[in-house]
């Protein structure tokens, strides 16, 4: 993953030098990629020219995933069934947009899907705005059932804060206090700008292959348990917002109940989480819809002192996720996930061997399990 | 049937959305989709209902709800845009928005707007009054504390 200074390289160039460092960190030759999936929401090329700039000597499956910030587990499963399929040998998954791209994707329609406006006349004329007031909505129905306060939001940005500081995205200077965060004016909901991620020039790329093709064995690599994808309880389109239905246990659940039963694992083998968190209280629902605590219960979590840490009661997104270290779509979940396996964190979670990595609450949704794997 | 017309499904979604705000411009009143086969009602439309027919119509959603959530907005003009504050409706910031469950529909959630953030902290189960407005060139269903 690269996150270069705004404005110093473009999408594409940060999309290419990312698939390449991806092929190094694997050991695989980029003329050796055979498969490639990327997200629609991505600012840099098509999968054609990827394959072009990576002089791949064939494209044998190529993929775009459209669920946007849902799409974390979905892009894992996509590469895996390619390779265990024999369709593919080696599958690079990547994303990248830069911040002026992705402020300009999100203010204006999307001419060559306009499809994904099915029920935009509904909501936005009752005054919706941004993807915040879904998250506002949600809050305020959790509020109401658990009792749950501006406080425990809070505790969710300081702390994904502390984690993108100690990991290295931001600097010491950006230490975040709960007063400051308290006396801040919201603006959308419970919501002030702290609530918010920040937009930056990021792309990230990791590599799918089987493990015999894998050239670099100095260190771990990473197995994918299961991998898993819902609609929940009801299929909705994507602006019938799930505030409009009364579902506590959402797609993100439904997700989390597949991971577990597919793989035999349980929600206390997790030992490091990439939850999709582009609110605070997206992190805060993520945790409890993906099993990790219960519900109503994450406010008593995230009171303990240093909970998301790598040495707390629950380390997630320990690079400071998409909230603390700037918006990747979730991409970045997975790419922090291969780093703890690998042992290659630059805030490292001790004997992490496996890890959960789960999309965002939207429509539909996707996770995966991932574990560490020895290699002989 | 409380029918108050046929939804067009078949002509796909920008013409349900024209013929929903010109149904609600001759009514004058907040309507729902409502299948003809099995009573289900649904907002926003859909080209079927979950009983896969597609005998759908307009209906209307009655004038009484429940609050079920509210959202305080309270931006300055120029944060608007920048958080997607629909353009033709900046001018009435702040505002609530309220997602309320229909007297009329038990279970049939649909999402309104209230004027200022007096109805940001409502209690749940709060009963407004709905109604339809059509100034800034919009249909736009608002919410209301109901009296007392």
């Amino acid at each position: 993953m690269i996150c270069p200074e705004p404005d110093t390289i473009s999408g594409e160039g940060m999309a290419v030098k990312a698939v390449e460092l991806a092929c190094e960190n694997a050991g695989v030759d980029t003329r050796d990629v055979d498969g490639l999936v990327k997200l629609s929401y991505d600012g840099s090329m098509s999968t054609m020219a990827m394959s072009r700039e990576l002089n791949a000597r064939e494209s044998n499956f190529t993929i775009e995933l459209p669920m946007g910030g849902g799409s974390t587990g979905s892009i894992i499963e996509a590469a895996r069934m390619a390779v265990e399929a024999g369709t593919a040998k080696t599958v690079v998954c990547f994303r990248s947009v830069s911040g002026q791209e992705f402020r300009r994707q999100v203010s204006s329609p999307d001419v060559h899907r306009q499809y994904y406006l099915d029920t935009v006349n509904y909501l936005r004329t009752a005054g919706w705005s941004s993807y915040l007031h879904l998250f506002a909505a949600l809050f305020d129905v959790h509020s109401r059932r658990y009792g749950t306060t501006k406080e425990t939001l809070g505790r969710v940005v300081t702390g994904l804060r502390a984690n993108a500081i100690t990991a290295g995205y931001r600097p010491d200077s950006h230490a975040l206090d709960m007063d400051a965060y308290m006396s801040a004016k919201p603006y959308i909901g419970p919501f002030s700008h702290y609530d918010d991620y920040a937009i930056i020039d990021a792309a990230s790329a990791f590599v799918v292959t089987a493990e015999d093709r894998l050239n670099n064995r100095s260190r771990p690599t990473v197995e994918i348990v299961s991998t898993a994808q819902s609609h929940g309880p009801e299929p909705r389109s994507w602006y019938e917002s799930i505030a409009l239905n009364d579902e506590p246990l959402g797609p993100v659940r439904s997700v989390a109940e597949k991971l577990f039963e597919k793989s035999g694992l349980s929600p206390k083998d997790v030992d490091v989480a990439g939850m999709y968190d582009c609110s605070a209280f997206t992190f805060m629902a993520m945790v409890e819809q993906s099993m990790l605590c219960k519900a109503g219960e994450f406010n008593e979590l995230a009171s303990e002192s240093g909970a998301f840490g790598a040495g707390g009661a629950l380390p997630a997104n320990l690079c400071g996720g998409d909230l603390g270290a700037g918006y990747t779509h979730g991409f970045r979940h997975v790419i922090e996930a291969v780093r703890q396996l690998t042992g290659t964190s630059s805030n490292q979670v001790s004997n992490a061997e496996i890890a959960m990595v789960m999309g965002g609450p939207g429509n539909v949704t996707s996770g995966a399990l991932l574990r560490r794997k020895e290699l002989s | 049937m409380n029918t108050l017309g046929v939804c067009p499904v078949n002509l796909g979604w920008a013409q349900i959305a024209n013929d929903y705000r010109a149904v609600i411009r001759k009514y004058k009143e907040p309507i729902v989709q409502n299948c003809v086969l099995c009573n289900g009602a649904y907002w926003p439309p859909r080209l079927r209902c979950t009983c896969g027919s597609a005998d759908m119509h307009w209906a209307s959603a009655g004038s009484s709800a429940k609050i079920v959530s509210t959202v305080g907005v309270d931006l300055t003009p120029d944060q608007a845009a920048t958080h997607w504050v629909p353009r033709k409706l900046a001018h009435r910031l702040p505002y609530t928005t309220v997602i309320v469950e229909l007297s009329e529909w038990p279970g049939l959630r649909i999402a309104a707007l209230a004027d200022g953030l007096s109805l940001t902290h409502a209690p749940h189960g709060s009963t407004v009054t709905l109604s339809a407005d059509f100034t800034d060139d919009l249909v736009t269903l608002i919410a209301q504390a109901s009296e007392t």
